[in-house]
């Protein structure tokens, strides 16, 4: 029933998650840091940027991107005059927008998770000999694992979902910007519905699986 | 060998502005009110909070200045805080085996501070099963487990049981003596504080009211009315204990009387010079400080006694102590 390109759409939204998910961690786990703890009078509005993407249609998201990474844009262009190539429609080009797109799903639980923790084990465990990046590994890394886990999962959930941004961004290019969401989006155009059927069927049974993964780790203390 | 202090830290109704040198022998009590700032102090000197007025050496060694801060690390201090803030996902063992296993040298003994912490059954625990008691026992033991050269103790005992708190403050003592483990601890327990401590120092609104050695310090304001209760050493002549060691001694199981009471119960009948009167919050209740070969204590006897009995300063008595009411430090 699935043709070939199907398989291709979902292999890249695989990719397209699972890169996302990679770099925004490492984003992700500084910014929530710095927001759990900072006493700057700044942090409230960085906290309304990172949380923007929540609000926003993913279509003004994607609106500016594309103008920015395009040929004539301020990102896209200087990649060009540096021999490079921009990146509207292409992969590097809705990753930068997957990332953009959820990063307070990945700032917001960390963000908690550090808050919880609070400082105190950290100096706690330096007191006891340890150097700052020993407690961080040896304490922090342990006790917001769950933070980690509920980041990671939605994000890489979240992105498997994400369309408006994508489209805007990078089109339907089959193999370059083709992710599932768009793919059965091009299938109901095309009046294919057995076909946008399986897809769609399939992605809700892989949304309810992270899900359950998620809150199934919550458990009562 | 001193710790020195300077800071100035903003709190929430008034600054902590101290400038204090202590000693690193023996153990010093930070004693004031609830939010006089001592818990800040400790922070201070733990480097816990930083602050660019703040300056801390131990030892000959700049701590914290304008342009340093000693890492954490290197400090080796003991910290024990009012929350124990154990490792939750460590046992017990785990969590007495991080500052074990960085430290140097060792010359507190595993065994002995697994014993006399009473952790022995426990080791296998996850440290979030434990009870706030035992909690706080886990805390002190790790932090001594690190080997320390300073210990800094914020209301570690506070959840322990009587029995248990005198054992600990006693274990503290002995800490001191035998280690020469300079200890600098919070405690609201006034008595035991008293009973062990060499030093005190009285905080009152993030300023030092007071510092000064316990014996001293128990025998002016405010310390004298708060506790009523002094600490003195045997063998003291007519005092039926003979080891040598210290004795608190409370104002309120001291009578005193002209002339010795044969055939008494009171077996402890010291001749003493009343050396001052104090008045004190009760009406009608008077302090009487008394003092006997070079020791002094006190006596809380009755206005209505001290006319009865025509004492006066200088006089020669008898003070009366019941051997019961001596307490022994452990």
């Amino acid at each position: 029933m699935l043709q070939p390109s199907d398989y291709q759409a979902i292999s890249l939204t695989l990719q397209l998650a699972a890169v996302t998910t990679a770099i925004l961690l490492v984003l992700a786990t500084p910014l929530a840091w710095w927001l759990a703890f900072t006493g700057s009078r700044w942090r409230g509005w960085v906290q309304a940027i990172v949380a923007m993407p929540l609000v926003l249609p993913p279509t003004v998201l994607g609106f500016y991107l594309l103008l920015a990474l395009g040929p004539n844009g301020f990102i896209g262009a200087t990649l060009e005059s540096l021999g490079g190539r921009h990146l509207a429609f292409s992969f590097t080009g809705i990753v930068i927008g997957s990332v953009i797109y959820s990063l307070p799903f990945a700032v917001q639980p960390l963000t908690e998770a550090f808050r919880a923790m609070g400082k105190r084990p950290l100096l706690v465990a330096e007191s006891l000999g340890a150097t700052r990046w020993q407690a961080l590994r040896t304490i922090a890394l342990p006790l917001c694992r769950g933070g980690f886990v509920v980041a990671a999962t939605l994000v890489f959930a979240h992105t498997l979902g994400e369309f408006g941004v994508i489209l805007m961004i990078g089109g339907s290019i089959p193999g370059e910007t083709q992710v599932l969401s768009v793919l059965i989006y091009d299938h109901t155009e095309a009046l294919n519905y057995s076909a946008a059927h399986a897809l769609s069927l399939g992605l809700i049974a892989v949304a309810v699986v992270v899900l359950a993964v998620v809150y199934g780790r919550r458990q009562p203390q | 060998m001193t710790l020195t202090v300077q800071a100035t830290v903003p709190l929430q109704h008034f600054d902590l502005a101290v400038d204090l040198t202590l000693p690193t022998t023996g153990i010093t009590a930070l004693v004031g009110a609830s939010g006089s700032g001592k818990t800040t102090l400790l922070e201070v000197i733990a480097g816990l909070r930083t602050h660019t007025s703040v300056n801390v050496q131990f030892a000959g060694k700049c701590w914290q200045s304008k342009q340093k801060s000693l890492p954490l690390a290197e400090r080796r201090i003991g910290l024990v805080l009012q929350e124990p803030s154990l490792f939750p996902h460590l046992t017990v063992a785990e969590n007495l085996r991080y500052g074990w296993q960085r430290a140097q040298q060792h010359f507190l003994h595993w065994n002995d501070v697994v014993q006399q912490c009473g952790l022995s059954d426990l080791l296998e625990q996850k440290s979030r099963q434990l009870s706030g008691g035992q909690q706080q026992r886990v805390a002190f033991a790790r932090a001594l487990l690190a080997q320390p050269q300073l210990l800094l103790l914020d209301e570690p005992f506070s959840a322990l049981d009587e029995g248990t708190r005198q054992h600990f403050v006693g274990y503290l003592r002995q800490l001191s003596e035998q280690h020469r483990l300079p200890v600098l601890w919070v405690s609201h327990q006034l008595t035991d504080i008293a009973e062990v401590s060499d030093n005190v120092v009285l905080l009152q609104q993030g300023q030092v009211l007071n510092s000064g050695p316990v014996l001293a310090q128990l025998r002016q304001e405010p310390l004298r009315s708060m506790v009523a209760m002094a600490v003195v050493h045997t063998p003291l002549p007519g005092l039926a204990e003979v080891a040598e060691q210290r004795l608190r001694i409370y104002a309120r199981d001291v009578s005193l009387s002209l002339q010795p009471v044969p055939h008494s119960s009171v077996r402890n009948q010291l001749w003493s010079t009343i050396h001052a009167r104090h008045e004190t919050s009760c009406t009608g209740e008077l302090l009487v400080e008394l003092e006997c070969h070079g020791q002094y204590f006190f006596a809380l006897i009755s206005t209505a006694a001290w006319q009865q009995l025509e004492l006066g300063i200088g006089q020669k008595v008898v003070a009366h102590i019941k051997a019961a009411a001596l307490h022994h430090p452990l």
